[in-house]
């Protein structure tokens, strides 16, 4: 897979995964990092369903990732590393969700993530994510993580259906229900202003 | 890329964490720092198939001499039996009398008075008991 990320060099997007997966498991530190950039995102989105606000699923996603990039050996499929990263954070939410260290971080993260941008944008950007969050709290699991990995990370349906164990099809009902859901609860404000049909 | 044509995808741009982007980058960059560290302690430290045999056996170790103190103390603490009577000899055991072992075990041949003998013996020790 080499699918773009934000912010990433281009020599991501081109690298296919499995190479990178080689490379890092060869002790390659760039190759981890690349590993680590293109596929953050997208085990972000599903560590971010389960635990349901910002700072929990950033510790989670890097303890997962931590974990899991250190033992690539262990994965078989290669090239579907993404797949077998996603598989690793769920699992670690899971087994994190109420945890208190989880929670003492949330105070230190906003601080941090706040720092380097102006007070007014800083308090509405925490407005949004507040409301973002709460209205995400009100869809099942499933449709948090289809609605998150389609929306935010840009999956299609087959590799949601892939990550999630479901079939192209259910991934589309899960997702509708949770657009329109979602749009209930946020209006259409929140709704994203271009998008390709 | 997205295919559902009947409802607009939401904006999640406020929870992308790649939006601030040197913080994306230290992000990442410390996982990928700390899973080096990881895999480089784990091959330090291999965990073989005999690990946790060697982990066990130290509380084995460790209960089988507490046992032996405990056996230890408990046979010093009990006194020694007092020294028993030199044992019977087998024929005495069985009721044999003395004067008719005494006979059968002397080398010499023996006559018919020393039978009379030794049973006039037994009689005078029957009768004194």
């Amino acid at each position: 897979m080499t699918d773009s990320i934000g912010g990433a060099p281009a020599e991501a997007t081109v690298i296919p995964d499995a190479e990178l997966v080689a490379r890092a498991t060869a002790a390659d530190a760039r190759a981890l990092e690349l590993l680590a950039r293109r596929h953050y995102r997208a085990v972000y989105s599903v560590a971010l369903a389960v635990m349901g606000n910002i700072a929990d699923a950033e510790d989670v996603c890097h303890d997962a990732l931590v974990r899991g990039l250190s033992r690539l050996k262990e994965c078989r499929q290669p090239d579907r590393v993404a797949r077998w990263l996603c598989a690793i954070v769920r699992n670690h939410a899971r087994n994190e969700i109420g945890r208190p260290s989880v929670a003492r971080a949330r105070e230190l993260d906003e601080r941090i993530a706040s720092a380097d941008i102006q007070p007014e944008h800083a308090l509405e950007l925490q407005e949004l994510r507040a409301r973002l969050q709460a209205a995400l709290a009100e869809l099942t699991p499933v449709e948090r993580e289809v609605v998150l990995l389609s929306d935010l990370h840009d999956w299609p349906h087959e590799r949601i259906a892939e990550s999630i164990g479901t079939s192209p099809g259910m991934s589309r009902q899960h997702l509708f229900k949770a657009r329109r859901r979602l749009r209930e609860l946020l209006g259409a404000d929140i709704l994203k202003e271009q998008f390709n049909e | 890329m997205n295919d559902d044509k009947t409802l607009r995808p939401i904006d999640f741009s406020a929870l992308d964490p790649t939006r601030d982007t040197a913080r994306f980058e230290s992000l990442t960059r410390r996982i990928a720092i700390d899973a080096m560290a990881a895999r480089a302690n784990s091959s330090t430290n291999p965990r073989s198939a005999l690990t946790p045999v060697v982990a066990w056996s130290r509380y084995t170790i460790a209960a089988a001499a507490a046992v032996l103190i405990v056996a230890s103390s408990a046979l010093v603490a009990v006194p020694a039996p007092v020294a028993a009577a030199a044992p019977e000899s087998l024929a005495e055991s069985a009721g044999i009398p003395a004067s008719l072992i005494a006979i059968a075990t002397t080398n010499h041949p023996m006559a018919a008075t020393d039978l009379v003998d030794a049973f006039d013996r037994m009689t005078v020790s029957a009768a004194g008991q």
